[in-house]
């Protein structure tokens, strides 16, 4: 027993402890049971199975392509190992090589007894190694050597050198067939025999030269050269069904592992969501009338004039718009989102309308004029184009201040027409949830739109495109509203937002005749993806 | 009461109403175990709360080998060793030989006493001793595995054994709880 525990008994404490029972509160049931739903719902997305992948066609397609993947790089991994480890042997007829080629291999090649080859042979090779095995073998009455230089990454290409010059004297008549094997290890050796009496002694024996080569293949009439690989070290497969030595292990705690995303790591929530927000849009349309034509014009037309610019008004027709963006929740109130949108605003233009007289027709220098305020002072806008270069540039400017062209118009001859906006648009906006963390979400949004003017199509006519001049590429509008979020599952959610858009500053340029302050307002309806 | 084997098969299912059986049986002895060894009652139901999800969620891997209650109590037991090596309370200590000589000798002959005052004391003890006596003194672990278990040196749990048993026995002498022989809570 330890000095320690003398004084008291066994098993004191831990019979004071045994039946100690005490009922904890019941949060941390609560807590359990939140903990173990939220780890239910943590799903995994398969990546089989979805859509187009499910079917089986595709399926077997994908494996089979993955099948065959695997087998290529099987196939290339092997033939790699082989070409860098082994060269096939090679059985050809040669004759003596050129010394050029070969001594800086420095091969060892051997045509006479192994008794006088190793007395001719070169000191130049550095290392001679004996092969335990026989590395060549006598065929027939052909002559065999075996020939193992040592193939480093440098000679390799020297190497190949040799091959070729070998195997151009192959060809040549009264040579005699020289079989030469070719490994990558260290040393370099070389066997050769005579006949096939002396093979067994041949093999035996390894040998290295360098300059002799030539002269001792010269001698030789039929050389038979081939490259056979050297056993080296190959893998070797445990056998199954032996078991070696079992090794009995208790493991120090229980494997645990890692622990269930806590709730509070939950509150940066991102979703993606996609949204149609059908509502109005109403450009509130105003024409601008210029100081130049109030001092020289007022005593004569200023009531007409006054009378028709104020006449031209907008009124909001069906519009919809596109979003798809994303969103991360901040904290537990607070939210940020942004995205891309796409807009298509109609809206009506009543304008005063005229007959244009034949001599009006022959001021403007041009007949594309459709007759109304609205459009005359659109097109007197536009600051370059086709209808510029082919109208005199002072018959449209201020046309909309222009006494004499403006008295024509009559507010008695009313045309409507119709005006197609498009707005490409990338909102900013925050958001603050007033439920954080309920089914049934609201939340106040706020925050600040990029429209990009694409174009505008009045009367299906005149297509007023943003290089033209007249609407702002890029104006800023204002965004307000609530968003009701409804979210069933963790994933998935819908949402119903009211919005109004207010444009912050005018939609045209600042000295367009036509002034612009669009304006939007409508009901989003969008579902969103957690993740 | 509802046999070992139906709980673990239920808590395998899933099935919630079996998964609060089996924390309603074992909650109590489980949530004691966690005061020994954290003194903060909120980080001790932490600790169990911890524990229990563990054990709900790994409860594939008890084969019946051991009584449940062992099981459990041994997840909690690595559960709050778990939360306390955050802390290395038993790091910083110094060796037996220097805490040996003022050991107390007194030879007190403990009744059976209330659990409540036992767990006031062990909870009063610093953590790293308090961790050493929990192991040695009433889980039964001997001081090898202890160091093993805390990643420690084997004297380091001695030393802090030592420690706790001479800060307990300081602790009842002058509380004066045996001037009659018996402890003034859980008399029998």
């Amino acid at each position: 027993m330890d000095e320690l525990d003398k004084n008291i008994p066994d098993d004191f404490w831990r019979k004071a402890f045994d039946e100690a029972a005490e009922t904890p509160p019941p949060r941390v049931w609560n807590s359990i049971e939140r903990r173990l739903d939220q780890s239910n719902d943590t799903k995994i997305i398969p990546l089989w199975g979805l859509g187009l992948i499910s079917s089986k066609p595709v399926a077997w397609g994908m494996g089979i392509a993955a099948a065959v993947t695997l087998l290529l790089i099987g196939w290339w991994a092997g033939s790699a190992q082989l070409s860098s480890q082994q060269h096939s042997s090679i059985a050809q007829q040669s004759k003596p090589t050129e010394p050029e080629a070969v001594k800086p291999l420095a091969p060892v090649v051997a045509n006479k007894p192994i008794d006088q080859s190793v007395t001719k042979s070169s000191p130049v090779v550095a290392s001679i190694e004996k092969s335990g095995q026989p590395s060549a073998k006598a065929r027939g009455n052909s002559q065999h050597a075996s020939v193992t230089p040592s193939i480093t990454d440098q000679s390799a290409s020297k190497l190949a050198q040799l091959t070729t010059a070998v195997a151009q004297n192959l060809n040549e008549p009264g040579n005699r067939m020289r079989t030469m094997s070719f490994s990558r290890s260290l040393g370099t050796s070389v066997a050769t025999n005579e006949s096939s009496a002396s093979a067994n002694t041949s093999t035996a024996s390894s040998f290295a030269f360098a300059h002799s080569v030539s002269s001792k293949m010269a001698s030789s009439p039929v050389n038979a050269v081939s490259f056979e690989p050297l056993p080296g070290k190959s893998l070797h497969f445990r056998k199954l069904g032996q078991i070696h030595r079992i090794v009995w292990f208790r493991p120090s705690e229980l494997p645990l592992k890692p622990e269930v995303l806590k709730s509070k790591q939950k509150t940066h929530d991102v979703w993606a969501s996609a949204s149609v927000m059908p509502g109005a849009f109403n450009p509130m349309i105003s024409l601008q009338t210029a100081a130049v034509y109030t001092n020289t014009y007022a005593s004569l037309d200023a009531a007409k004039i006054s009378q028709a610019s104020s006449s031209v008004s907008s009124r909001a027709n069906f519009s919809v718009a596109y979003q798809a963006g994303a969103g991360v929740q901040l904290t537990e109130h607070w939210s940020i989102e942004s995205g891309v949108g796409y807009l298509s605003g109609r809206s009506t233009v009543e304008t005063p309308a005229q007959l244009p007289p034949a001599s009006l027709v022959a001021f403007a220098g041009k007949n594309t004029t459709s007759g109304t305020l609205y459009v005359d002072a659109l097109k007197s806008s536009i600051r370059s184009g086709d209808l510029m270069a082919a109208a005199p540039q002072a018959s449209y400017n201020n046309i909309a201040n222009n006494v004499v062209y403006q008295a024509s118009y009559a507010n008695s001859t009313r045309q409507s027409l119709t005006n197609d906006y498009q707005y490409a648009q990338i909102p900013l906006q925050v958001g603050y949830q007033l439920r954080p963390r309920k089914r049934l979400g609201l939340a106040l949004l706020g925050g600040l739109i990029t429209n990009i003017f694409v174009r505008n199509t009045v009367g299906n006519e005149v297509v007023i495109t943003a290089k033209d001049g007249v609407y702002r590429p890029v104006s800023f509008a204002a965004a307000m509203g609530a968003r009701l979020r409804y979210r069933p599952t963790q994933q998935w959610s819908a949402s119903l937002a009211g919005i109004y858009q207010p444009s912050l500053g005018l939609g045209t340029q600042s000295d367009s005749q036509v002034q612009s302050h669009p304006t939007s307002a409508g009901m989003s309806f969008g579902v969103d993806y957690h993740f | 009461m509802q046999d070992e084997y139906e709980l673990v098969e239920g808590c395998r299912r899933q099935d919630r109403i079996v998964q609060r059986q089996l924390y309603e049986r074992f909650a109590g002895k489980l949530f004691v175990v966690c005061k020994r060894y954290v003194k903060d009652p909120d980080e001790a139901e932490d600790v169990l709360q911890d524990a229990f999800v563990k054990i709900y969620q790994h409860i594939d891997s008890f084969r019946f080998e051991c009584p449940l209650e062992a099981w459990l109590k041994r997840i909690v037991i690595n559960t709050a060793l778990k939360f306390l090596r955050k802390q290395k309370p038993w790091e910083h200590t110094s060796d037996v030989q220097e805490l040996a000589p003022v050991l107390p000798q007194a030879d007190e002959s403990l009744p059976a006493l209330n659990y409540k005052y036992l767990l006031q004391l062990i909870q009063e003890l610093p953590p790293g001793c308090r961790t050493v006596f929990n192991l040695y003194a009433i889980e039964g672990y001997n001081h090898p595995e202890i160091a093993e278990m805390l990643d420690i040196a084997e004297g380091t749990s001695k030393s802090q054994y030592a420690r706790a048993r001479g800060l307990l026995q300081q602790k009842l002498q002058s509380d004066n709880r045996f001037a009659d022989g018996y402890p003034a809570e859980g008399r029998p």
